[in-house]
Formats: C-alpha cells, sequence, structure tokens
C-alpha cells in the first residue's frame, strides 16, 4: 500500500536496506507546486525548486540570489515577516503574476523553506467553500458521538472521504507486535473492490518511513506519476548538504514508492498518520485513480481529524482501563474472600459465586498446590495439567507466562490445543509449587494478505519492483489463541501477589499450630523428667539421714563417717540445683514461664528462704520496710532470691551479707549485698547471659542462676541490676511492679 | 498411727516406709491409686502419703475416688510432687505438700501440722 518510500532501487532490496534510505533528503519535490529557500533574516532566496518557470513566469536563475519580497508581488515585506514568525495553521494567500498560491512556510536548515501550491489546479478540490472552523466542527461531531471503537474508524474514513473526494479511504492499523498492517475501517467508490480486513506485511512501511511520518502528519502525493522537480543548487549552501524536506508539504516521494502505487493502480495518494503517545499506531490512508490534489486548508482539517481520533481512542482506551481495573479488583477481593472463608487457596479460587475465571478473558483456569489441582471451566485433562504444572516449575519465577501460541514453547499441548492453545500462568509460590493458570482454546484464523507477505519485493527483468501481485493470500493460523492483553496479564499478577500472601498466612498459621504442640510435648516431657529426676534424689536424701542417724546412735561418734556424709549431702544439694536449673533453662529458653500469680508478702517469702539457708544463712542480715504485698510467681521469687543468696554466700568471703527488702507507692526494692571479691565492670555486663560465670575459675556451678533470675525478674516487668567494686563486693538489686490481679 | 505410703517408684517407698517405721509409724504400702484403694479396703489408714505421678491410676485420679468414698474420703492427704505449678496440684487439693526432693524434717513437720488439724 505506501511501500518503498526508498531512493536505491539499483541496491538489493530488503528491510534492513529501506530502514536506512535518506528519503528525508530526495533533493527534489513533486512538480504541482514551487519551493523557494531563503536566508534569515533578511530574506534572500538561496535554493529554488527548477519549475518555477511554468508556474511563476520567472526561470530559476532569474530567481536565485533575489530577494523573497521581490519574487512575491504581495504580500509586503512586513507581512511576511509577521508570516514567518507566526504559526498559523493557515496558508498564506499569494498572487504572483495573476495566479493565485497557497503559500505554506517553515523552517529548515536554518533557511525558510516556503511551498506555494497554485489554487486553480485542474483536479484539485474547490476551495472549502465554508469557513475551517465549521469544517472541523462537523467533522469531530460525527466522531464524537461513535458509540464504540469501529464506529469511530468508520465515521473517521467517511468524513475525510468527503472532504477530500479520494475513491477510497482506509484506516490502516499496525499491530503492535509485529508491526504489520490491517485495514480496520474502509469507505470506496462503489465499483472498487474492497480491502477491508486485508493485512499489510511491516515491510510495506519501513521504519524509516514509520518515523518521518510520527513527524510530518500528513502526505499528500497529487500524481504518482509526475516527473521530480529537482531542486537548484542541489544543496542548501548554508551547510552543504542537500536540504532537510522532511518538513516539506511538497517533498519527493521514491520512485518505488511511485511503482508500488502504479502496481496497485492508484494515481493519486494521501496518508495522515495517526499517532498516541508518540507511537504510530496506524494511518489513514487515502487512494484515488486519478490524479487528485487537495488544498492544503482541507488537508490540515484531514490531520485534525486523525489526530482527534487518536485522542479519543486513547480516552477510550483509558476508560476501558479504568472499568477493567475497577472489575478485576472486585473480583479480587472476592476470591481472596472466598480463599479465608474456605481456608484454602485452591477452593475459594475455583469454587463459589465468583471464581478466578472472571478475572480475564479465559475459557478454562486451573489452580495447583502441593500436587493439588482444582480447575474451573474448559481446561486440559488432569494427566496433562499435572504434567504441564510440572513443566511450569521449570520456566516460572517472579514473571508471568503469557502465550498465545503454547504449543509452539510446550508441544505436548498440541494435543490439546482446543482447549489451551493459550496459557496465562503465575506462580503464586515456587516454593510451595502454587501456580494459577488460565486458558484460551484454539483460534483457527485466516489471515488475508494482500499478496504473498512473503514476497514483498519482485524481480522484474534487471530491477527489484515491489510485489505486482495483490491477489488475495490466505494463510491460515493454528494452535493459537487469542493473545493475552496487558491488563490481563496485569490482573493475574495482581491475584497471584494475594494467593501468595495468603499462601504464607496459611504457612504461619500451621506453624503457630505445630509450634504449640511442639511447646506441649516439651513441658510434658520437663514434668515427666522432673518428676523422674527428684525421686531418686529424694531417696538418696532419706538414706543419707538414716545414714546419719546410724552413725549418730555409734559411740563414740564416728567424725569421719559423719564428715563423709555431710560431703555426699553436699553434692545431692548441687545434683538436686543443677536439675532444677536445668528443667528452669529450658521452660524458660523456649519463652514459656507461665506466672502463677498470687497475693504474698515479700518479706515473708524472704525469712522463709533465709530460713531454708540453715546455719549458713546465719550470716544474712535481713531488713525489711514498707509495705511488701504485692501479686507475683511466689515460687518463681523464691527462685530469685535463693540464687541471689546462694552467689552471695558462695562469693562472699564469709563476711555478713545484707537482704534488703524496701515497699515503694508502686513497687518493691530488693538488694542483696555481699562483702566478697566483687566482679570486674567487663564482666558485670555478661553476668546476666546464660551460662556466664564472673569468675570462672574459683568457683564451679553453671552459672545459670543469675540468668534465670533475670528472665523470672523480667517476667515479671521488673528489672535486676548489678552494682559492684571489685574487692569490696557486689549489690544485686531488683525491682517488681506490685502486679496486676492473682489469678489464685 | 498407720499411714499409707503410696509411690510407683518401689526405692523412695521402701526408703519413706523404713524411715517412716523408725519414727514409730506403722507403715503400708501401695504402687499406685489403684493398688491404694484395695489397701484402703483392708484396713482404713490415718494418713495417706501419695505420689503426684503414676502410672496405673495417678494421684489425681486416687484423689477423684477417694473423695466419693465416705469410709475413706476423710483421710488426710500429703502429696509428695516433684511439680512445681499451682495448677497442677489445684485438681487433687491435697491437706499438705511436699516437693520432692525433700528431707526428713521437713516430712516430719508436714506430717504432724496435718495430723495436729484433724486431731
Amino acid at each position: 500500500m505506501h511501500s518503498y518510500e526508498s531512493d536505491r532501487p539499483a541496491e538489493p532490496l530488503d528491510l534492513s536496506t529501506c530502514d536506512r534510505e535518506p528519503i528525508h533528503i530526495p533533493g527534489s519535490i513533486q512538480p504541482h507546486g514551487v519551493l523557494l529557500a531563503a536566508t534569515t533574516p533578511d530574506l534572500v532566496i538561496v535554493q529554488a525548486s527548477a519549475n518555477t518557470g511554468p508556474l511563476l513566469g520567472r526561470e530559476h536563475r532569474d530567481v536565485l540570489g533575489a530577494p523573497l519580497a521581490a519574487v512575491l508581488e504581495s504580500p509586503d515585506p512586513a507581512e511576511l515577516d509577521r508570516a514567518i514568525a507566526s504559526r498559523s495553521i493557515h496558508p498564506h494567500a499569494i498572487r504572483i503574476g495573476g495566479r493565485a498560491f497557497d503559500g505554506i512556510l517553515h523552517h529548515a536548515d536554518g533557511l525558510v523553506i516556503l511551498e506555494l501550491e497554485p489554487t486553480d489546479l485542474a483536479d484539485g478540490l474547490e476551495p472549502p467553500p465554508r469557513d475551517l472552523y465549521e469544517l472541523i466542527h462537523d467533522g469531530l461531531a460525527g466522531l464524537d458521538r461513535a458509540p464504540r471503537l469501529a464506529d469511530l474508524w468508520q465515521r473517521l474514513a467517511a468524513s475525510i472521504r468527503r472532504l477530500s473526494g479520494f475513491d477510497r479511504v482506509m484506516i490502516y492499523r499496525f499491530d503492535e507486535r509485529d508491526g504489520s498492517g490491517q485495514v480496520i475501517a474502509e469507505e470506496r467508490a462503489p465499483d472498487m473492490e474492497p480491502y477491508l480486513g486485508l493485512h499489510y506485511p511491516a515491510s510495506d512501511v519501513p521504519n524509516q518511513a514509520r518515523r518521518l511520518y510520527r513527524q510530518n502528519r500528513l502526505r499528500l502525493i497529487r500524481d504518482a506519476a509526475y516527473e521530480p522537480a529537482p531542486l537548484v543548487p542541489a544543496d542548501n549552501p548554508r551547510t552543504g548538504r542537500p536540504l532537510d524536506l522532511a518538513g516539506a508539504v511538497l517533498r519527493s516521494v521514491s520512485p518505488i514508492h511511485c511503482r508500488y502505487l502504479a502496481n496497485i493502480g492508484v494515481r493519486a495518494s494521501m496518508s495522515v498518520s495517526l499517532v498516541k503517545d508518540e507511537q504510530l499506531w496506524g494511518l489513514v490512508a487515502c487512494h484515488h485513480r486519478a490524479p487528485r490534489f487537495v488544498p492544503y486548508q482541507t488537508r490540515v482539517v484531514c490531520g485534525f481529524l486523525g489526530d482527534f481520533a487518536s485522542w479519543s481512542l486513547r480516552g477510550r482506551l483509558e476508560a476501558e482501563e479504568s472499568d477493567r481495573a475497577l472489575r478485576s479488583h472486585a473480583v479480587r477481593a472476592q476470591l481472596v474472600e472466598a480463599m479465608t472463608a474456605r481456608a484454602d487457596m485452591l477452593a475459594g479460587l475455583v469454587g463459589g459465586d465468583a471464581s478466578a475465571l472472571d478475572l480475564v478473558e479465559a475459557r478454562g483456569f486451573a489452580a495447583a498446590h502441593c500436587g493439588r489441582i482444582e480447575t474451573r471451566g474448559a481446561t486440559p485433562s488432569r494427566e496433562q495439567l499435572a504434567a504441564l504444572v510440572t513443566w511450569l516449575e521449570g520456566q516460572l519465577g517472579g514473571d508471568p507466562l503469557a502465550t498465545d501460541a503454547l504449543p509452539a514453547i510446550y508441544p505436548p499441548a498440541a494435543a490439546f490445543k482446543d482447549t489451551a492453545s493459550g496459557l496465562l500462568a503465575v506462580a503464586a509460590s515456587t516454593a510451595r509449587s502454587a501456580y494459577l493458570l488460565w486458558f484460551r482454546p484454539e483460534c483457527v484464523r485466516d489471515v488475508a494478505w494482500a499478496g504473498d507477505p512473503r514476497k514483498p519485493v519482485e524481480l522484474a527483468g534487471e530491477q527489484l519492483t515491489p510485489r505486482t501481485s495483490f491477489a488475495l493470500w490466505k494463510e491460515t493460523v493454528r494452535e493459537r489463541s487469542l493473545p493475552w492483553a496487558a491488563w490481563e496479564i496485569r490482573a493475574a499478577t495482581e491475584l497471584r501477589t494475594e494467593a501468595g500472601k495468603f499462601l504464607l498466612q496459611q504457612i504461619a498459621e500451621a506453624l503457630d499450630i505445630e509450634l504449640g504442640r511442639v511447646v506441649d510435648s516439651r513441658d510434658e516431657f520437663l514434668s515427666m523428667a522432673s518428676h523422674e529426676l527428684k525421686t531418686p534424689t529424694t531417696t538418696l536424701r532419706l538414706h543419707l539421714e538414716m545414714l546419719r542417724r546410724l552413725a549418730a546412735g555409734r559411740e563414740p561418734t564416728p567424725d569421719k563417717l559423719l564428715a563423709r556424709i555431710d560431703k555426699v549431702e553436699h553434692q545431692v544439694g548441687r545434683l538436686e540445683l543443677l536439675i532444677d536449673h536445668l528443667l528452669d533453662v529450658s521452660r524458660l529458653a523456649a519463652g514459656r514461664l507461665d506466672l502463677e500469680r498470687t497475693r504474698f508478702d515479700l518479706g515473708e517469702l524472704a525469712r522463709e528462704v533465709v530460713e531454708r539457708f540453715g546455719d549458713a544463712g546465719a550470716a544474712i542480715h535481713l531488713d525489711v520496710a514498707g509495705d511488701l504485698s504485692g501479686a507475683w510467681d511466689r515460687f518463681r521469687l523464691g527462685q530469685v532470691l535463693t540464687n541471689l543468696l546462694t552467689n552471695a554466700l558462695k562469693y562472699g568471703e564469709d563476711r555478713p551479707i545484707d537482704l534488703t527488702l524496701r515497699g515503694e507507692p508502686d513497687r518493691v526494692r530488693c538488694a542483696v549485698r555481699d562483702r566478697g571479691l566483687g566482679i570486674p565492670p567487663a564482666d558485670q555486663a555478661r553476668l546476666f547471659e546464660r551460662f556466664e560465670r564472673a569468675s570462672p575459675v574459683k568457683f564451679a556451678g553453671l552459672g545459670l542462676g543469675l540468668w534465670i533470675a533475670r528472665q523470672i525478674v523480667e517476667e515479671h516487668g521488673g528489672r535486676i541490676t548489678v552494682d559492684s567494686e571489685p574487692g569490696a563486693g557486689s549489690t544485686f538489686t531488683f525491682e517488681l511492679p506490685r502486679g496486676g490481679r492473682a489469678e489464685a | 498411727m498407720h499411714i499409707l505410703v503410696v509411690d510407683d517408684d518401689t526405692d523412695l517407698r521402701e526408703t519413706l516406709a523404713e524411715m517412716l517405721e523408725d519414727e514409730g509409724f506403722r507403715v503400708t504400702q501401695a504402687a499406685s491409686g489403684r493398688e491404694a484403694l484395695r489397701r484402703l479396703d483392708a484396713e482404713p489408714a490415718d494418713l495417706i502419703m501419695l505420689d503426684y505421678m503414676m502410672p496405673e491410676m495417678s494421684g489425681a485420679e486416687f484423689r477423684d475416688v477417694q473423695r466419693t468414698r465416705a469410709d475413706v474420703k476423710e483421710i488426710p492427704v500429703v502429696l509428695m510432687t516433684a511439680a512445681s505449678t499451682v495448677s497442677e496440684l489445684a485438681t487433687i487439693s491435697p491437706d499438705a505438700i511436699v516437693h520432692k526432693p525433700f528431707d526428713v524434717p521437713a516430712l516430719l513437720r508436714c506430717i504432724q501440722q496435718v495430723t495436729a488439724r484433724h486431731a
């Protein structure tokens, strides 16, 4: 259709050759108008097209070097300056030698370019009889009310045909992926063969032509059989290179393109670029079987209508987009609710009023999770799905997989192309092997090409020429579905996020239950272990007691025996303490110290604990003052006091120990002070850590007592600190808030 | 005075019995709650020393049965336990508790207190 705006027919022609063609500097123009290039600001003509003689009545050599104003009989120079400075869309009415011209101005390569189009061409339409505004308004009104996009294109084609008088006006849309074009709307003379629906290979409009079409949005070829009028001199004297004609309305096109037009029986051609977001998405292509001139003003209106249609397309797409976003958000919310309500991802996605099938335009949906597969709608069989999911495990990462030709990348899919030629798949969790899959059936399409798309060029004698056969060439596309749209891929990705979140939450809940079980069985073990360990030590103690009595009954008292019994008893005491500590550490390390708060007086407990030390407790001086009642765990605080006093006795060098308790309004404070070795500052911080001991060599023990004390105090919401001076002794202080309610 | 010692640990039970006999008590032994109930059928006791954790009828289960039997429900119970949580013991509500490991003076003090209360 448009093809081959390329100037080097002698070279082997392929797409890449075409893409390099400098079609913006052909060095010539179409001969129905005149081009004059003048310096600025003094406006002296430095280049002119060679056809000034027939059109202006002055040969180009007479024009070159003359002031522009001298050539134009009107307007006056001041008006010309104003025109050059303005960006008016109106052509400038210029009369030369009694002939009326539309003067079209633009700047290029540092020159002012004036193109003059006569308004009285024989094949020309009459200049529009009405006001420009009226024309635009009438054209727009029809477009604005188009109910569907298809109507919009049809009306655009009709409006432009009415304005331009061309035999055929087509709306031609480029495929975003392969660049091929398709005629999506057409208005034509009744005796012409329809082109509607035809496809054209991408090479019919080479890349650099597309670039040029974005820049200069309207082109007219008045007569494809024209003889180009060269520019004289050939190069722009300012740059020494050919003048850039990208913005020129008279720019000459490639002879190959003209031959292409001739091959399809076209003499005049006009095209309007359709541009959205800086992308050339389509063209309005106009064909006429005879030469046809369209006045500049009418072309401008056609350009406006094209722009308006593009904006309208964009607005409609955005509206559609937001509709879809709203709908898919609603579906997603329903699915999240269903997954939660059923406590099952698969059931939530496939069952219920809404299913994941409603999210996109698919015929079937499957969700897989840890070997389970649930489906809705038309899907491959379970065995086929299982194999497909296994294949996906190696393919899918964070990005979705969207294909309209699954058999091409996964050959086994050929067996179920009827249901799943198209696949849209996302991984909700690759670790848990959770996948969501949407399927589209095969869509066998006949693509009607305007001639064999694989042979855009033919060899005619010694020359490459565009294809001469535009006979319908039908290609049947199989094992393909309709392609997935960007919004569908986005919707699937968003659902993947929700499903992934749901799975994570499920895992967290399962872990929580599992943790509860582990904790329960550990507690049971601890209870058993304490029973099993403590029973034999009790027996041991009783035996020692009886031994002591037996020994005591003898005369004379066997001192050595009694001393040994004391030693064994001491070891039994250590064993008991170790057992207690080990059990406490296991319990505390798991963070499950369940306090059993009762209301009691800490002073009384302190007295009891001191009594338990028996004779060893004589060194402890107890000093109690204030209200010491509160709700705490009596057994646990007994442990804290025991541990602190045991340490004080152990490290106190047999000097007096102060146990001081003070009641304050909202808390109680308890301090244990010894006058022993003291603890170096560096060791003080580590003291409450597990298995730390300030003096590892001198004294034995596991070093757990202080750590346990700290856990218990902190569990009560209190804190424990140490203050020590080496050589002068240590003071361990803990504070407890009075505590809330008592539980028992 | 007749004391029934109930504990599945033979070493502890026999040691305890021997020690209590030294102190002048008459002692009967049972290795489980079930056996304790049979002993009580044969002969009432003045005090029961009861272990908490035993196979074949635990201390708690024994206590449940004991409380339903008019002939034995008044017999005071001293619970011997290694457990340290109040909740475990609340279901048994013994007359006194001795924590394992205990020594002889502590045990005798406890027996004295309970019998004095029931005298």
